[in-house]
């Protein structure tokens, strides 16, 4: 216990893991608060402004075109054939309609709940993903190139205990930041939707759908924080894990989509990392097979990949770097 | 007296790109309790190595390591409570205070926190104690260092070189707090360059080369183990040179230093007075020569404090001061023996 409470406070006291969360929560409210800024509820003289704006455009643009091919219906009427840059009934089918002027577009920005929730989580899952790889890595891997853990195995000869009480911790915070700002994301965005936008359409399916997502978010910035954990620690450095990151990540997409195409395999896109985060975020991602991709249909040969399936991947790929950097650091020389 | 650090033929090699260096060939070391223990020898010749397989930083290959009679690195989880320790440079957090570093480290430790500000004091950093580590100096560092070995108030203090960096001032202040330490019961074990540091506070020495222990024992018993039969010997200049062969033809060894002859394996002064007369040369002064430890450990380890070590592992016979001598010189081994340069005029 003395251990975990020595960490507790030394992950409190570090600056860059108090600035990166300090900028995430700061990015967080600027997104809800211009979300905010720009949305605007749709009130009964928004809509009749719009409607008299998108009449007006197609009153003029029916303008324009009639001007516009008023030599070709002079010649027609004089019995003369059309000119050469006309059709034979003189563009009529270019003629504006009101479809092409609907309006929704002359409405003001106004959030959806229902339509835009899952966008909204999208883009917390990625920038809390951010923090938990930043906050991970550089927590163990600081300490590393600092020398700082040398000196606290002097104080505490227990190589595992310490990684292990440094990786709780880390993957703590995680989780409790993730939890703490998930929830405010989701009432933010829920907040802003109710008084700039519009909650209609909002159900209770809905909403536990969201919160799910919120919870898968929070998930993978705890399996992306010990992930970067493990990283640091067995390249002892935070830039290790950075780089590590860089390079699976080039490999995943770059390098498996060549190999699918050497290869010929059938569903390259199961092996790229990006596959499962998508279905991570989405719950699920349907696959063709790549000769399905000239636009034949052949959904019978489709390849659903859920987020059970990217649990898997991920949770394996993390068991396994902790595994190594436990494994490395109980035959390191501590230097 | 009871031994608190006892290493017995401690074995290390380190394999780096397929090739082998062997740092540690059988290394053996007691340290006594309430001791100041001073541990010497040149760049590379094992004594962080040492120092660190003892505080379980790297594993060693064969040998066996006892600290408070239990076998270590197995119990050192249970002893290190009593063991205050600072290995190399010292290296902390450089976004921490001072101050911080040490609460976190007194946290760890379950050291009560109201000891940190007394230990600050104790090193002259209260002042700092509120900076960030990376503001301070090598010195401000080493004794920042020297404050977190001190925080548990630990039986045995371990340093490595715990002089580095310091001003002279530091290094008096240094010497006085390793000196209260032990008064106070507190067994100190340090690695230094500073020789005459190490003479001045030691109670005892062990001196490593190459991986092996070359002399060990109480600080005066090793002087006096190496002390020669040997007087300098001053005549004019121009009479350095044949005196010298006069000497060496009678049987003594002589090594010429500046301007004056240091002439060993001299029973008494007045032969040499008598030999040289008899060859028409007459001394200008003849005192008895004082061995310090600076040449015992460059007669014992054939370098300077950094320079790298004169034998290889494996060459020298070691001999704790105090014990019978090899043979009927009065020196140990051949590293010893090299220090007898003779001038062969």
């Amino acid at each position: 216990m003395r251990l975990l409470r020595a960490e507790v406070r030394r992950f409190a006291k570090r600056r860059l893991i108090r600035w990166t969360v300090g900028v995430f929560v700061l990015l967080l409210g600027l997104v809800l608060a211009g979300a905010s800024y720009q949305s605007r509820p749709v009130t009964a003289a928004a809509l009749a402004t719009a409607q008299a704006r998108a009449g007006t455009q197609l009153a003029e643009a029916r303008a324009a075109h009639a001007e516009r091919v008023a030599p070709c219906v002079d010649a027609v009427r004089q019995g003369r054939p059309p000119p050469p840059e006309f059709t034979a009934d003189c563009d009529a089918a270019a003629a504006p309609s009101p479809d092409w002027y609907p309006v929704a577009e002359f409405l003001p920005y106004q959030l959806s709940f229902r339509d835009e929730v899952d966008g909204y989580l999208l883009l917390y899952g990625a920038l809390l993903a951010l923090v938990a790889l930043l906050v991970g890595a550089s927590f163990i891997g600081a300490e590393w190139s600092s020398g700082a853990l040398a000196n606290l195995l002097v104080w505490r000869p227990q190589r595992g205990r310490v990684l292990l009480t440094k990786l709780v911790v880390a993957v703590g915070a995680i989780l409790a930041l993730g939890t703490a700002t998930a929830a405010l994301w989701l009432g933010g965005v829920y907040a802003v939707a109710r008084f700039d936008g519009t909650v209609q359409g909002t159900t209770a399916g809905l909403l536990q759908s969201a919160g799910l997502g919120a919870v898968r978010a929070v998930g993978l910035a705890a399996l992306v924080g010990a992930f970067a954990f493990a990283l640091a620690s067995i390249g002892r450095h935070t830039a290790a894990a950075f780089g590590a990151v860089i390079g699976l990540a080039l490999v995943s997409e770059v390098g498996m989509a060549f190999a699918g195409s050497v290869l010929r395999l059938r569903y390259p896109g199961a092996f790229q990392l990006s596959t499962y985060g998508q279905a991570w975020v989405t719950r699920s991602v349907t696959l063709d097979p790549v000769v399905c991709a000239m636009g034949a249909t052949c959904r019978a040969d489709a390849r659903d990949i859920t987020w059970l399936h990217a649990l898997g991947v991920f949770g394996a790929g993390t068991v396994l770097a902790l595994l190594v950097a436990f494994v490395v650091l109980r035959r390191r020389a501590i230097t | 007296m009871t031994a608190v650090v006892e290493i017995d033929g401690l074995l290390k090699t380190y394999r780096r790109r397929g090739r082998r260096h062997r740092a540690l060939a059988g290394f053996t070391m007691t340290v006594e309790q309430g001791q100041v223990h001073g541990f010497l020898g040149p760049n590379g010749s094992g004594k962080t190595t040492t120092l660190r397989a003892l505080l379980g930083l790297i594993q060693a290959d064969g040998g066996a390591m006892r600290m408070f009679g239990r076998l270590v690195p197995g119990a050192l989880p249970d002893v290190v409570g009593r063991v205050g320790a600072v290995v190399e440079n010292p290296r902390f957090f450089p976004g921490f205070t001072g101050r911080d570093t040490l609460r976190l480290l007194a946290d760890a430790g379950g050291v009560p926190p109201g000891r940190v500000d007394a230990k600050l004091e104790l090193v002259g950093l209260a002042d700092r104690a509120r900076d960030r580590v990376r503001t301070y100096s090598l010195g401000m560092r080493q004794r920042l260092a020297v404050a977190s070995a001190l925080l548990k108030d630990p039986e045995l203090v371990i340093l490595d070189e715990p002089a580095n960096g310091l001003d002279p001032a530091g290094i008096r202040e240094m010497r006085q707090l390793m000196r209260d330490l032990a008064d106070g019961g507190t067994t100190v074990l340090f690695s230094s360059h500073l020789l005459a540091e190490v003479q001045q506070v030691c109670d005892a020495v062990t001196i490593i080369a190459g991986g092996r222990r070359v002399a060990a024992g109480p600080v005066e018993d090793v002087l006096a183990s190496h002390t020669e039969d040997a007087v300098r010997v001053r005549l004019a200049a121009g009479e350095l040179a044949p005196a010298a062969q006069v000497l060496v033809r009678a049987g003594a060894t002589v090594r010429q230093e500046g301007g004056h002859l240091l002439v060993g394996n001299v029973q008494r002064p007045a032969w040499v007075t008598y030999v040289l007369a008899e060859h028409g040369l007459f001394l200008e002064e003849l005192v008895p020569a004082k061995v310090d430890l600076e040449s015992v450990f460059l007669a014992l380890t054939g370098a300077g404090p950094d320079g790298p070590p004169a034998r290889a592992a494996g060459g020298p016979a070691d001999r704790r001061a105090g014990e019978p001598e090899p043979g009927s010189g009065d020196r140990d081994g051949d590293a010893a023996d090299r220090a007898r340069a003779e001038v062969d005029a």
